[in-house]
């Protein structure tokens, strides 16, 4: 019998893509509330460890089989967003 | 194993335990092999039969609503294009007189904007009503009179909107309308109240269809087509109705604290009064650049879907293909800021922005290869849609290479506000949206008309312009770099930029010329029908194939693959027999099947309304408050906005019928329950989608209060007692669980018994709480001192108040209907869908008041 039952893990690349959106939101918010001041920096770098912990627990809870699975390559997406976001306050 | 709440989530997700408890084993039903008895389809024919003549006016049915917005929208194009080629013709040589300075400016004002809000959006809207349940396989959308008020909401508030040009009315103050040029000082006419009112106005109708959208793709899917077999355009157009939930409550916040400034005096964006022009951007933006992905994420659905029938081959990376719309949708949220580059924002937040305007192209590359891959993998017919679909490839690649240069901030100051921005924005727009939108036309014309379109003359039709397009804009690239500016009338000659102006005025006509082609082709060919089309012209392999009636399909199929008329030759045969779910009326009123949200299990019977003139009175007498609104006729517009509601609640009065039937056999022999209420309603979802729109409405109003806190705080003042605080606090509380009061009542009554007028009345009383409480917030800010045309935090801090005490009047409203219904024996228990409506919404009214009350007390002055 065909399966009818969604096989797709669906909710970690969009649990993924969440936490891109407020690691992205609070790296801003910081950015305005401390213009051009260092320490809109420092919370940058701080803000991206927990964000990047919760790709790797999202990792470990997720079926994430390979990364080209769609879940892997949600969470790669937004790992690369959230490196990508980074970049300003290390270099910029 | 752990069984926490993620794990809960994903197994529903990956299907692991079935979301409603049917039994999968029950498909082997299907298809049956009894005959179905006679008459079957004759009963479905006059049940789903519509009005003709002026009677048109009241119909519901996705068949025709979606066929008059497609229209409508297509008539927008055509006029906001005659207003570019009167553009073209001022510019097409240095120092012409063809359109006076002012002229100019409305001109484009009016072409931008009719073409963002009321000719992109509305058309996919509008192919998402037309195509969406023939897709899914439903009878129609969800919510028909919704769709039906969107439509004429949209299409008598657009005209009166554009008929502004006409008597010297319509806005000049740019698509965009940054103030402090919108502001009172700088444009005093009402030109500018047009805009604010009319585009806020056109919104909500955007919103409307947005939901019922959102709802029809997660609840009325066909049996079987779980989320991993759904049409990728159902996929864009989720995304598309899930964006503009999140995205167009700023830009309705944005209009009404302009018109809030220019009508009342409140400083929202007056830096001398601690505002700042700077909140409108962001405002705007927040809705403005999303909307782009917004109006390309359609087409890209339409596209995905298009290519593998132009290839003849399914979609190469269905999954990657969904996983990046996903994507894009998201990191579409993080690149308004992007058009702010030359502000002079932080330098890190600028390169925040520049990073996710970089960082948006992947998921939008993922796509185009995609479609390459397709493209390579099949073997292509060169068809009219095949050549729209391959041009609009190039097309939007072109576009798209050219934002990710302006996504560097260096270059972006460079070329900000010239003809280089003009160039890549129609780049985008036309091969992201237009360029799918004609390829659509072709490719499903024969849903809707007698007789196929020319092919011959399509092929013109694309030549002419593909051509042009780049003809037009190819040069503007140019123009940009040698610095001609936009949004100005003329140009002086020797500069360089004669030739180069004049062919992109050739160009458009040639684009021109191209449309119109496409318009006598239609005038020749099209002729609507909604029983005897021309049918499946190009060998699509999905639903929307199947044979139709104003029914949709005679049967409900059970959907098995991602393209089932490829996959099964036999299911037009079956499926128009009769041998699926649904082949015959159980009421004897027009009804569909709702299904879960991912794996489309059914779940009960809807009952559908039919033909109705409410919606189009309510609707044409909330274009009239908001039109008498903008003309300052303030007791007219009262009166049009009562008639409204009136015809609201009159259309709202039939939707909710008790039926003795309790349960209804949808063939072979399964049987499920007829109009639940509860989280497995679809109407509990449509309120969840209203209410995430009226939050995120509070969420951005909060943002614009933090933003100015964060200008002047220095001038703020101290909010009113810690006592007064804790006590509007109470009072919420206590709405809340007298709303929630009122559903236990009913909730321990017996199935049909009436439970007198405790439920309302309980209702009412939460109703009536909220309304003390925000008299109590209102009248404390005020004996705090906090004057609204005072300064910033005075004029954000009363926008919140007064948006609460609108949701507070409607929940009132609302008691006093729900009591209405209950004096005509309508409530009765155990469950009530109005009632679970009602009390709801009070409750999501206490905790909006909670967090307006509170958020603003936590960042105080003084």
């Amino acid at each position: 019998m065909r399966d009818y039952r969604n096989d797709i893990d669906w909710l970690t690349p969009t649990l993924a893509l969440c936490v891109w959106a407020a690691h992205f939101l609070l790296l801003w918010a910081a950015s305005i509330v401390f213009p051009d001041q260092p320490v809109a920096r420092w919370i940058a770098a701080i803000l991206t460890l927990p964000a990047l912990g919760a790709m790797w627990w999202l990792c470990r809870r997720g079926d994430v089989t390979s990364w080209v699975s769609i879940p892997g390559l949600g969470i790669t997406i937004a790992v690369v967003g959230i490196l990508f976001s980074l970049l300003p306050a290390i270099v910029g | 194993m752990s069984t926490g709440p993620l794990d809960r989530a994903r197994n529903a997700m990956e299907g692991r335990t079935s979301e409603t408890g049917f039994d999968h084993e029950l498909y082997r039903l299907f298809p049956t092999h009894r005959p179905r008895p006679e008459g079957e389809v004759e009963e479905l024919e006059k049940i789903w039969d519509n009005p003709t003549g002026w009677g048109l006016l009241t119909v519901v049915n996705n068949n025709y609503i979606g066929f008059f917005y497609v229209a409508a929208a297509f008539l927008f194009f055509l006029l906001a294009g005659i207003l570019a080629l009167g553009m073209r013709v001022q510019l097409a040589a240095p120092l012409q007189d063809f359109l006076p300075p002012d002229t100019y400016n409305r001109f484009f004002t009016m072409h931008g904007t009719v073409m963002m809000f009321l000719f992109a959006v509305p058309m996919v809207e509008a192919i998402g009503i037309m195509l969406l349940p023939q897709m899914l396989a439903a009878r129609d959308l969800p919510f028909p009179r919704l769709s039906a008020y969107a439509f004429w909401a949209y299409f008598v508030g657009g005209l009166c909107f554009f008929a502004s040009i006409f008597v010297g009315l319509a806005p000049d103050g740019g698509w965009f309308m940054y103030p402090p040029l919108t502001s009172l000082t700088y444009s005093p006419g009402i030109n500018t109240d047009f805009w604010l009112l009319g585009i806020g106005f056109i919104e909500i109708s955007a919103i409307a269809g947005a939901i019922e959208i959102i709802v029809g793709v997660l609840r009325t899917r066909a049996p079987g087509m779980t989320l991993d077999r759904m049409p990728m355009f159902a996929w864009a157009m989720l995304v598309f109705a899930v964006m503009i939930v999140i995205a167009f409550p700023s830009v309705i916040l944005g209009t009404l604290l302009l018109e809030l400034e220019r009508a009342f005096n409140w400083p929202f964006f007056d830096p001398a009064r601690g505002g700042d022009p700077l909140l409108w951007q962001h405002l705007f933006w927040f809705f403005g650049h999303p909307e782009v992905y917004i109006i390309f994420l359609p087409a890209a659905g339409l596209m995905s879907m298009m290519v593998a029938t132009v290839a003849r081959t399914e979609l190469v990376g269905y999954r990657l293909n969904v996983l990046a719309l996903v994507a894009t949708g998201f990191i579409s949220f993080g690149v308004w800021a992007h058009h702010m580059f030359a502000t002079g924002m932080p330098r890190v937040s600028t390169g925040y922005f520049s990073a996710a305007s970089m960082a948006v192209s992947l998921p939008a590359g993922i796509q185009v290869f995609c479609w390459i891959a397709t493209l390579a993998a099949g073997k292509i017919r060169w068809s009219t849609p095949a050549l729209f679909v391959v041009g609009s490839i190039g097309i939007f690649v072109m576009g798209g290479l050219t934002g990710v240069m302006v996504g560097m901030v260096p270059f972006d100051w460079q070329v900000h506000d010239t003809y280089f921005i003009v160039a890549h924005l129609h780049y985008v727009l036309l091969g992201g949206m237009v360029f799918p939108m004609f390829a659509a036309f072709y490719y499903w014309n024969g849903m809707t008309s007698k007789n196929a379109l020319s092919e011959r003359m399509g092929k013109w039709v694309f030549w002419l312009m593909f051509t042009g397009l780049h003809v037009t804009f190819l040069p503007m690239h140019l123009t940009g770099f040698m610095g001609m500016p936009r949004r100005v009338y003329t140009y002086l000659p020797d500069r360089g930029l004669d030739l180069l102006n004049l062919v992109s005025t050739i160009g458009a006509f040639v684009i021109a010329a191209g449309v119109l082609l496409f318009l006598f082709d239609l005038a020749r060919r099209f002729r609507f029908t909604t029983s005897e089309d021309a049918g499946n012209v190009y060998g699509g392999g999905t639903l929307e194939w199947l044979p139709t009636g104003m029914y949709s399909t005679r049967s409900i199929p059970l959907v098995r693959s991602r393209e089932p008329l490829w996959d099964d030759p036999d299911i037009c045969d079956d499926v128009a027999e009769g041998r699926y779910f649904l082949p015959n009326t159980v009421t004897g009123l027009r009804e569909t099947i709702i299904t879960s949200p991912i794996n489309a299990e059914p779940q009960y019977l809807q009952l559908m309304p039919g033909p109705s003139p409410w919606p189009i009175g309510a609707a044409v007498f909330t274009a009239a408050f908001f039109l008498a609104l903008t003309v300052q006729a303030y007791a007219f517009s009262a009166f049009a906005g009562v008639v409204a509601l009136v015809c609201v609640l009159r259309w709202l009065w039939e939707t909710d019928r008790p039926i003795q039937q309790e349960t209804a056999d949808i063939g072979a022999g399964i049987v499920v329950p007829i109009a639940i209420t509860g989280p497995s309603s679809h109407g509990w979802w449509a309120l969840n989608t209203l209410m995430v729109v009226m939050g995120m409405i509070v969420f951005m109003a909060i943002f614009s209060y933090l933003y100015l806190y964060g200008i002047n705080p220095e001038v703020w003042i101290a909010p009113p007692s810690l006592p007064q605080t804790a006590g509007i606090a109470a009072l919420l509380v206590l709405a809340l669980g007298s709303a929630r009061l009122s559903r236990r009542i009913l909730a321990s009554k017996p199935k049909g018994a009436f439970p007198g007028q405790a439920p309302w009345l309980m209702a009412a009383i939460g109703a009536a709480l909220l309304g003390a409480a925000i008299w109590w917030d209102w009248t404390g800010w005020s004996g705090a001192g906090l004057d609204p045309t005072a300064s910033g935090q005075g004029a954000t801090v009363f926008a919140l108040l007064a948006f609460q005490a609108c949701t507070v009047a409607i929940a009132g409203i609302m008691a006093l209907y729900l009591g209405y219904r209950s004096g005509r024996g309508l409530l009765v228990g155990p469950s009530n869908v109005t009632l679970d409506v009602v009390v709801r919404f009070i409750g999501y009214a206490a905790l909006q008041g909670l967090a307006c009350a509170l958020v603003v007390r936590l960042f105080p002055g003084g």
